[in-house]
């Protein structure tokens, strides 16, 4: 069981709160704008609000005045995020009433464009984001951020048609990314079922365990637990593939094509 | 007949004819046919084209041996190149083809040279290079046919090889008859006879048309022929192939002339035996049914849908059309995103995701060799069809579909390429191949005749398929929905959460998580650890992990030394029926021997969060 403790009674802003919009996105550097809604969240309006950008390991933060006072600042340019890349956001609402500055609210990994989609009842495990830094790679599982994405290379026409519907991709590629997923999962002792719908690791477990003859993780210390949960990664996989029935799609996608 | 020493050559102009991207001569007919109206067009007038098939034993029984009487001898000759004439006592068969709203045969029909300059000084002689001449057509260069060698398909269409020609001239109102028979080089009764054969009079062995009134009203009667002195010209062909036949006539007609159809520039009219069909801007829908779609290429509904997009087509002004930015003029054009300005192109992908239809005018710098540049453009439109299981782009080059030309590869999307512009369509047609089905870049009339030629030829060809592949292409940025259908997930009732209004949900204030055996429970500055009421029995053990919570990484991963250490000061351990049997930084294993234990660890900072992760050891 992993469990965490908000000692901070910092709040969570959902992010339905927050829209955040690019600008130039086909030149460099990019720009946003950014709209933030505080109402019913008893925030102290002296408190000072803040807007981060980030990407990876680049990050730039700007001064949005205060809860009371919003103050947007004129030069927005995305300039120390990498190029080519799609930063996310957080805003954080500091209370500086005290010596030290407390973050008291925050909204994190805010997608630019994006508005929640609060009415969804599911919660989506991967995303997909379209880059142009995979050279010749066609994809790649990326684990570096806040939640599981695919990249997929933005070069080749019809990428987005291809990922979302494309059989022979589909069948050569998402068992792959289970397992990849999987083996982080288990790598980081990230085994707790128990539902924490920041935390995409027990989503997945979740989700994996669902799947025709997965069940739960195993867990413990016993000697031949490594090998346990290869095994259920493995069979993770299979499930995937029997809900999906990857084998008979794939197979009748070459007949056709040799027909 | 010939005289001795005369080069003996069978006429191979047949041979330029390819008909691969055509069905069968119906089709090549239509074409031709219709194009030809088309160049002869009147300004402000709509061309009306009208093709009769007589097949039917009426009173004309007879004709055939009246008019081709002098014919007869050669078309039974041996080697005269015809696979088995008719006889004239057969039912007699005959196709008329009439256009309207043309200017007809201009030109001294005296002249024999193409150099020669006419009484009114004027270079262009249809009635010369109609009659006398193969392959070397003086259509101005922006006219769709250029070879020459299109009106060989009337002789083709005839099981004879013959044909008629009777027209009615703009400029003097004159009308004229004119026949002309195509064979093999033959012999009759011993004499060799060239390929080429007339009717008409006869200066020595100068063919001149017939001019007589009388005369030419009654062959108007003989052959039905509607002209009563409108201006155009009408072919006559005797024993048509038998694939001639309406429905034919009517697919190709849909399928190579919609768009002039649909601008009402064109009405086409197929009759046989008296039973009409006309095929013009409001009944070309209702006409599909009488389409064999088991031949076509293209079923009733992409025939439909086709003919909606073009409407729309055509109901687009210039003030609708997007207009992107010219390649440069001093290079050779290439498709790329640079060519739209950024709102441009993200208006224009925001339109192509929501299959909104699209207008976009190209404008381009061509370069002639030896003359000036030429600024000129091209119109591309799209739209998307999600029941098209394949591409589909027909490029028209001034109302005449290239029907071998094509580039669009993506399933799902409709094109129309409109060449309306005389620059621009002037190249294209150098290119084109004598049946206009295809733009060749070897082509004789096209080769080294302009600067960056074969890139131009390739820009317009390959223009659907890029601007495709542009708008299709993906913004940069995470779509967060896009795999929902394969990975997502209903979660259940969250526990011990903040809700999004900052407030608590309703369990007990301080328990944070159970599992079978423990229950975890808050406390000011750290957790306490206790037995699960409802669990059976108890682990031997429990190992603890505690951490800082930090946003984005795996905060066991990224404990410091700094942070604390669990076995110093200010964190303190309190324990009950449990033993701590080891304690090394953010880590400590106890061992239980109470069903009542308690575990409470205290101490951590409240200015941050933390993680504490617990793990059963087992045995009893």
């Amino acid at each position: 069981m992993i469990r965490k403790l908000n000692f901070t009674g910092r709040k969570k802003i959902p992010l339905n709160r927050t829209l955040v919009t690019l600008l130039n996105t086909e030149e460099y550097p990019l720009s946003f704008d950014i709209q933030i809604d505080f109402s019913d969240f008893s925030l102290p309006k002296e408190a000072l609000v803040y807007v981060e950008a980030y990407k990876r390991s680049s990050y730039m933060r700007f001064n949005y005045g205060t809860v009371g006072n919003l103050n947007i600042p004129p030069n927005r340019d995305l300039t120390d995020i990498e190029a080519g890349t799609t930063p996310l956001f957080r805003v954080k609402v500091v209370d500086k009433s005290a010596q030290q500055g407390k973050i008291i609210a925050i909204a994190d990994k805010i997608h630019p464009k994006g508005i929640e989609n609060t009415n969804r009842d599911n919660i989506n495990l991967l995303y997909v984001e379209f880059s142009e830094d995979l050279g010749d790679q066609v994809w790649k599982l990326d684990l570096t951020g806040d939640w599981p994405a695919i990249q997929v290379n933005n070069q080749m026409s019809s990428i987005k048609e291809i990922a979302k519907s494309d059989e022979a991709f589909i069948a050569l590629v998402y068992p792959e990314i289970v397992r990849q997923i999987l083996n982080e999962i288990v790598e980081s002792d990230q085994l707790d079922p128990e539902i924490d719908e920041d935390e995409w690791y027990s989503l997945w477990i979740n989700f994996v365990s669902s799947l025709p003859g997965v069940g739960s993780p195993p867990t413990g210390r016993d000697a031949n637990i490594k090998n346990d949960q290869k095994d259920w990664i493995e069979s993770a996989v299979r499930g995937f593939c029997d809900k999906w029935h990857l084998l008979d799609k794939f197979q009748k996608l070459h007949a056709e094509e040799q027909g | 007949m010939m005289v001795k020493g005369e080069m003996n050559a069978d006429p191979i102009e047949s041979e330029f004819f390819s008909i691969e991207h055509l069905d069968s001569i119906a089709d090549a007919l239509v074409r031709e046919c219709i194009q030809n109206s088309l160049d002869a067009g009147l300004p402000g007038e709509t061309v009306r084209v009208a093709f009769r098939l007589f097949t039917e034993k009426l009173e004309r029984n007879g004709i055939m041996a009246q008019y081709l009487k002098g014919l007869h001898p050669h078309l039974t000759a041996e080697q005269n190149g015809l696979i088995k004439a008719p006889s004239f006592d057969t039912p007699e068969s005959f196709l008329v083809i009439e256009d309207y709203g043309t200017r007809g045969l201009e030109g001294d029909p005296n002249q024999d040279d193409d150099f020669q300059v006419t009484t009114n000084g004027n270079m262009k002689n249809d009635f010369f290079y109609f009659w006398r001449n193969i392959g070397r057509s003086k259509k101005s260069d922006t006219d769709r046919g250029r070879w020459g060698l299109g009106k060989t398909v009337f002789q083709a269409t005839s099981r004879i090889n013959t044909y008629f020609g009777v027209t009615v001239r703009q400029s003097d109102r004159k009308s004229m008859l004119l026949g002309q028979s195509v064979l093999k080089t033959h012999l009759v009764n011993g004499n060799k006879h060239s390929p080429y054969g007339w009717y008409g009079n006869f200066n020595e062995h100068f063919a001149l048309p017939v001019e007589d009134q009388s005369y030419l009203e009654d062959f108007s009667k003989n052959f039905g022929l509607k002209r009563r002195g409108e201006t155009g010209l009408s072919i006559i062909i005797p024993y048509p192939d038998l694939s001639v036949e309406v429905k034919t006539l009517l697919s190709s007609a849909l399928l190579h002339y919609f768009f002039p159809i649909l601008s009402k520039d064109l009405v086409v009219e197929l009759n046989k035996d008296g039973k009409q069909l006309i095929i013009d801007e409001k009944k070309i829908d209702q006409l599909l049914k009488h389409v064999d779609f088991s031949k076509s290429r293209m079923t009733r509904e992409a025939f439909q849908n086709l003919f909606s997009f073009t409407r729309w087509v055509h109901a687009q002004s210039q003030s609708d059309m997007i207009e992107i930015s010219s390649p440069s003029a001093t290079s050779a054009p290439k498709w790329g995103g640079n060519l739209i300005e950024p709102e441009t192109l993200s208006k224009l992908r925001d339109q192509f995701d929501k299959k909104e239809r699209i207008a976009v005018r190209v404008p381009l710098t061509i370069r002639p060799k030896d003359k000036t540049p030429q600024k000129t453009y091209f119109d591309i439109f799209i739209e998307r069809d999600d029941q098209l299981d394949r591409a589909e782009d027909h490029f028209v080059r001034e109302g005449i579909t290239i029907a071998g030309v094509s580039s669009l590869k993506q399933k799902g999307i409709r094109a129309v390429i409109s060449i309306k512009d005389k620059a621009l369509s002037a190249l294209l047609g150098d290119s084109e191949n004598p049946a206009h089905t295809e733009w060749q870049e070897r082509s004789p009339k096209f080769k080294n005749q302009y600067t960056y030629g074969v890139s131009f030829l390739r820009f317009v060809k390959n223009s659907p398929r890029e601007l495709i592949k542009i708008l299709s292409k993906p913004s940069l940025g995470i779509d967060k929905n896009l795999l929902e259908d394969f990975f997502s997930i209903t979660p259940p009732k969250s526990k011990g959460s903040t809700s999004s209004t900052g407030q608590k949900n309703s369990f007990p204030d301080d328990m944070i998580g159970s599992t079978k055996e423990f229950h975890l429970l808050r406390k000011q500055g750290g957790f306490i650890l206790r037995k699960n009421p409802k669990a059976t029995s108890m682990p031997k053990g429990v190992h603890l992990t505690v951490a800082y919570e930090i946003r984005g990484r795996d905060p066991f991963k990224k404990y410091s030394l700094f942070d604390f250490e669990m076995n110093k000061a200010p964190i303190k351990i309190i324990e009950k029926g449990a033993t701590v049997k080891a304690v090394k930084e953010n880590q400590m294993i106890a061992q239980l021997f109470s069903h009542d234990f308690k575990l409470e660890v205290e101490g951590f900072d409240l200015n941050r969060d933390l993680r504490v992760k617990i793990a059963e050891i087992e045995g009893k």
